[in-house]
Formats: C-alpha cells, structure tokens, sequence
C-alpha cells in the first residue's frame, strides 16, 4: 500500500477518505484552495497543501498544481474523491506518466465508459457475448423490456452461485446491536400481509379469512419502519441516524391521512374484512367512484409509507450521502429494498382491493371476450420473447429464451382451451393487472417527481391530505346518512 | 382446546420475558425494543381471546404509532446506556412486600373463581368490531366524548408547554 497519499478534494468527500485513510495508517496530504484553509479536512491532515485560488477551475480542477503538490509533498498517489477531477481521463493519464497512482479507474476504462454514447456502443457490441448482456440491457434504450427479462434470468443463474458469500459479506461494526436482525426484519411484517390478501374469489383464493382483514394489514404495515428506523440509528452514523428518524416521522404523519382514506371505503361497505369489500364493489360500482377523494389520498399516502419518490427523504442522497442505508452494502442493502419493493405490491394490493374492485374485471359480466384476454396476452408475450430470444447468438438466447417463451405461450393456449381453468385464473388475473398498473404509476412517479422539500413534505401531509382526508369522511357519513333518511337505502 | 392453551403460554411467556427484558436492558433502546415485544405479545393473547378489533388495534396505535414515537424520542435524545446504581434498601423492602402482596392477590383471585382457562377462552363473540363500535358511540358516548376532551386538552397543553417562549 502506500505511505502518503494527496487528497485533492474538499469537504465530506475529503473526510471521508482522510477517516479512511487513518484507519488504514495512510499519511495524507489534502491539497486545498485558499477558501478552504481552515476547513476540516485541511486541519485534520496530517499535511496541507495551498494550490490556489477560490475558484475551482484555478485550484481543484488545476492539474498543473494537484500535480506539483503530489511531487512536492512525495505524495504516492492521488485521490481524487468524486466528482471534480475523478473521472477525467486527461488527469489519470497525466499521473500515470508522473508516476504517481491514480486511485481510481485506469484512463481508458474512463475514456470507455465516462461517456454514455461511447458505453452505449461498447455494450452493443458485446451484447452478444454471453454475460456481456446484463451490462448492456441497461444502456439499449427501448430494448430494455424484452432483454430485461432474458437478463434477470441470467442474473438469477449466475448469482445463485456466489449468492452466499454476497449474504456473508460483512459491513463495519456498529453502535452494538447486530443490525442483520433488522436488516431481516425488515421482510417479516410485509410477507406477512401476502397470507391476508385475497387473491380471487372466495374459498380458492383467499388464504386467511378474517372479518378484520383490513385493520390486520395495517398493523403489519405500520409496524414495518422499525427495520428503517433502527436500520439507521444501529449504523452508529448521524447520517444514517437522521434518515431513520425522517422515516418514523414520515410514517407517523402520513399513517393518518392513510388510514382515513380508508374510512370513507369502511362506511360505505360496511365491514373490515377483503372479501366483503369487493363483493360489495361487484354489487355497485368500484369504490374508486364515490371515494375519489379517498383514493387520490391513499395513492399519494401509500408512496408515502413506502419511502418512494417523491417521499424518498430518508434516502435523500443529496442530504443524507444514502440516509438510513449508508453503512449497508450487499445483502444487507438488498434487504431493505426487497422490503420496499415486496411493501410495494402488498400496498397496491390493498390499494385495488378499497378502490378499484380487487379481482373484479374492469368489463360488464357480459362482454365474455374479455375472458380471453389473459390468454391473449400470455400468448403474444410469449411469442415475442421466442422472437426476443433468436435474435441472440447465443446458448441462451437461442435454446433458453425461446423456451420459455414457448411454455409461456402453451400456458395462453391452455388458458384458451380449458374453459374451466380460465373462469378459474380471472380473479388473480384482474388482481394481477391491477396490481402492474400501480407499479408502473409507482415508477412513473419516481421518473417525473422531484423530491419534497423536508418541511414541504410534513405541510402536505397535515396541512393538505389530513384535512381533506377529514372532510372527506365527514361528506361521505352525510351522503349516507342523507341516502337512508330520504331514499331509504339500506 | 389445547392448542390454543399452548398459544396462550407461549404468548404469555413471551409477554414476560419481554417485561422482564424490559426493565434488564441497560440501554433504552433495548428496553422500548423489549416494551414492543409485550404489546405484541399482549395483541397476540387479544387475538386468542377472539378480541381480533383490539388485537389490531393494540399493533397499529401501541406497537406502530406510540412505540415509533419512543424510539424516535430515545433516538433524538441520543440517549446511551445507563448508569446503574446500586438499589436502595428503602426501595428493595416495601418492594418485596408489594411484590408478594400482589402475587398472593392474583394467586387467591384465580383460586376462588369458579371459571377455569379454558372457559374464559370460549368467551369471544363479545369484542366483535360491531359491538365495540355500538358500545362506544351509544351505550357509553358521553364518558367516550370526555375521554377525547380531556386527550384533547392534554393536546393542546403539550402545544402550549412545547411553544418557544416570547421574549
């Protein structure tokens, strides 16, 4: 390793690679501008160095100077922090040939894939050689979807392997409770709730039956933040810390206009449990119509329990370097975000249950078409990933793509012919459907959605949907009220 | 029957591992951890008891929003492990004294009632959400509204005390 290395960065960057450069017993250098003189990083160093001037272009981003200091001071390498000078190849070269190393990527692997049209080439050009895939999906633009597929398949098979020694890998120490367990927790309450959804029609589908469904799932959910909260406080890291603690705010602000949202669906069905819900919704109209208001407040509450953009404030990367994650790489990252991700669909699950009919068809009972369409799109999605999978020279693409898009396309033509098994697979289907769209809003959200402001986020929370959520239960219990009184509804 | 009698120990055993742990643990975040487990513990014996409304309810407002506020407070506060003092002999005698005192009430309850476990278990249907709700608003509406006055008054007192002086 080496004995002294430059720093030439500023601020938390700087810090950061000072705190490890001590506790790896590096003597560091920082190189600083004259506006940074009596910043943290430069009396922290072991040395400093003046390069210049405030402005960045005349100290930080000088590669004469950082290079001169590097030689004056007998600094070995350089670290360039991120941003700033990290990704210029020019640099890189210019320390190469000084003979000073340059902590970071050599300059060609900057050259290559610092700039996304040149990646973007690159990957196509090794799209086709086996694993070279799975780096190339992501730059192929509108090809994502089908080779998306074909490359979380080929993910699947080649982590299975080495998925143990991800899940061993170990990360720092922390303030003394073993954070694996909250790591894990953070899965328990959410699975859970899979056992009280109903997926389809009574018996078949419903695997828990309890008249207080509903109120069950929100105590799994609303006991979920303690993953997130006691995630950040055990990384024994303020930053951490803080975005454990904007978590347990946001849940607690946002679980009320959450779960008055759902009042207004309770009054009219008239009970707690799933199943009762959507036969109610199958004997009038979806509760999305006369609980509008509701449904607009859940949709936004339930990003919100969920940390999604633009609720994502304890992540906040700009803020919080990663909020309650910072200090968790590997499975222990991983973890927490399968839980949002399974949260996710549990959440939307309840969301097309209150308001949008469940496992109830969007179509009129008689329109019987529309039992076809599951087979329909099985059956399309399946011949294009045979037609996705061809395409490729390789074993994968050429035996395993096409068949799987051949069972897939077989399960359709079943579908078609068993009209048992099709009545049978309607409900998970709708359910399914519905559960796809709220995803893709979910995602939608996050692409056109930036993040709240921390005191914005807890104005429209109790200024805007608590109130309205209010109103809204008020209005409804007069509707009701109004309806038995002079109409004699039941 | 007797799964049920087994369901019941565990949760209850569960329960009092989760007090005990509660008042052992050296640092307060374990301790509202431990106070966390009993609620559930508890909501578990609630669900036993076919009291499934109050069994919900005790996660969502005791295990989800109350507890989450503790650990949040504990957190802010940074509060580290505690120093333990040795116990004063004052407190250790009338302690003890309690301590029996209240077994010997509890033990002398259970012996003289004529109900046995099992029994008390059957008697579910009363917590129904519907009879709870009837109960409240109709039956006991007047002491329910007081309740909320006076949680709303303690509200608003909380507001005032936490409010940063005028100078």
């Amino acid at each position: 390793m080496f004995h002294k290395i430059l720093i030439a960065n500023r601020g938390e960057i700087a810090l950061r690679i000072l705190r490890t450069c001590r506790e790896m017993g590096i003597r560091t250098v920082v190189a600083h501008s004259q506006a940074d003189t009596g910043s943290l990083p430069v009396r922290l160093a072991d040395e400093s160095i003046c390069i210049g001037p405030a402005e960045a272009r005349a100290s930080y981003l000088n590669i004469p100077s950082i290079i001169s200091a590097a030689s004056i001071t007998d600094s070995e390498a350089i670290h360039p922090g991120y941003g700033l000078l990290s990704e210029n190849a020019a640099f890189a070269e210019i320390c190469r040939a000084c003979g000073i190393t340059f902590i970071g990527p050599s300059p060609e692997a900057i050259r290559l894939m610092g700039d996304k049209a040149q990646a973007r080439e690159m990957a196509k050009r090794i799209r086709d050689v086996d694993f070279g895939l799975l780096v190339a999906v992501a730059y192929m633009g509108n090809m994502v979807w089908a080779s998306g597929l074909s490359s979380s398949i080929a993910l699947a098979s080649a982590t299975s392997g080495s998925a143990l020694n991800i899940i061993e890998k170990v990360t720092g120490r922390t303030a003394g409770l073993n954070e694996t367990i909250f790591t894990a927790y953070n899965l328990v309450p959410t699975i859970l709730v899979f056992c009280l959804i109903p997926y389809g029609p009574p018996p078949t589908f419903v695997v828990t039956h309890t008249n207080v469904g509903l109120l069950l799932i929100l105590a799994l959910t609303s006991t979920g933040v303690y993953g997130i909260i006691l995630g950040g406080w055990a990384s024994n890291n303020k930053y951490s810390l803080m975005g454990g603690l904007r978590s347990a705010a946001q849940m607690v602000s946002y679980e009320v206009p959450f779960g008055l949202s759902i009042v207004g669906v309770l009054m009219l069905c008239g009970s707690f449990d799933l199943v009762h819900i959507v036969n109610y919704q199958a004997h009038h109209v979806w509760n999305l119509f006369p609980q509008i208001i509701a449904a607009f407040i859940f949709l936004v509450a339930m990003n919100a329990e969920n940390n999604r953009t633009p609720f994502d404030l304890p992540e906040a990367e700009s803020e919080l370097v990663a909020g309650f994650h910072t200090e968790y790489s590997s499975f222990k990252f991983a973890m927490f975000f399968i839980a949002e991700y399974t949260s996710m669909i549990t959440v939307s699950c309840l969301c097309s249950i209150l308001f949008f009919g469940g496992w109830l068809s969007p179509f009129p009972t008689s329109w019987l078409f529309t039992h076809y369409l599951p087979s329909a799109i099985l059956i399309s999605f399946g011949l294009w990933v045979i037609w996705d999978g061809i395409r490729y020279e390789t074993i994968f693409g050429r035996i395993v793509l096409p068949g799987l898009g051949a069972a897939i396309t077989a399960l359709g033509v079943v579908f078609v012919l068993l009209p048992n098994v099709n009545e049978f697979i309607q409900g998970p289907f709708w359910l399914l459907s519905k559960i796809f769209v709220f995803l893709f809003v979910y995602v939608w959200m996050r692409g056109t959605l930036p993040r709240f402001r921390y005191d914005q986020l807890m104005a429209f929370g109790w200024k805007l949907l608590l109130p309205l959520s209010i109103v809204n239960v008020i209005v409804t219990s007069f509707v009701i009220l109004a309806k038995m009184q002079w109409w004699g509804a039941k | 029957m007797t799964a049920s009698l087994a369901v019941f120990f565990a949760m209850a055993a569960l329960a009092v591992i989760g007090a005990v742990s509660l008042i052992v643990q050296k640092h307060p975040i374990h301790s509202a951890l431990s106070l966390i487990v009993v609620m559930i513990a508890l909501a578990g014996l609630y669900l036993l008891l076919g009291a499934e409304f109050v069994a919900a309810v005790q996660i969502i407002v005791y295990g989800g929003a109350i507890m989450v506020l503790f650990v949040f407070v504990i957190m802010l506060l940074n509060a580290g492990v505690e120093e333990h003092t040795s116990i004063s002999k004052m407190a250790g005698a009338p302690g003890l004294l309690l301590v029996v005192a209240l077994a010997g009430f509890v033990a002398a309850t259970i012996a003289r009632s004529t109900e046995s476990v099992e029994t008390t278990l059957q008697t579910g249907e009363i917590a129904s959400t519907l009879e709870i709700s009837n109960m409240i608003f109709k039956d006991f509406v007047y002491p329910f509204e007081l309740t909320s006055f006076l949680i709303l008054v303690a509200v608003l007192g909380a507001t005032v005390l936490a409010q940063r002086e005028k100078s």
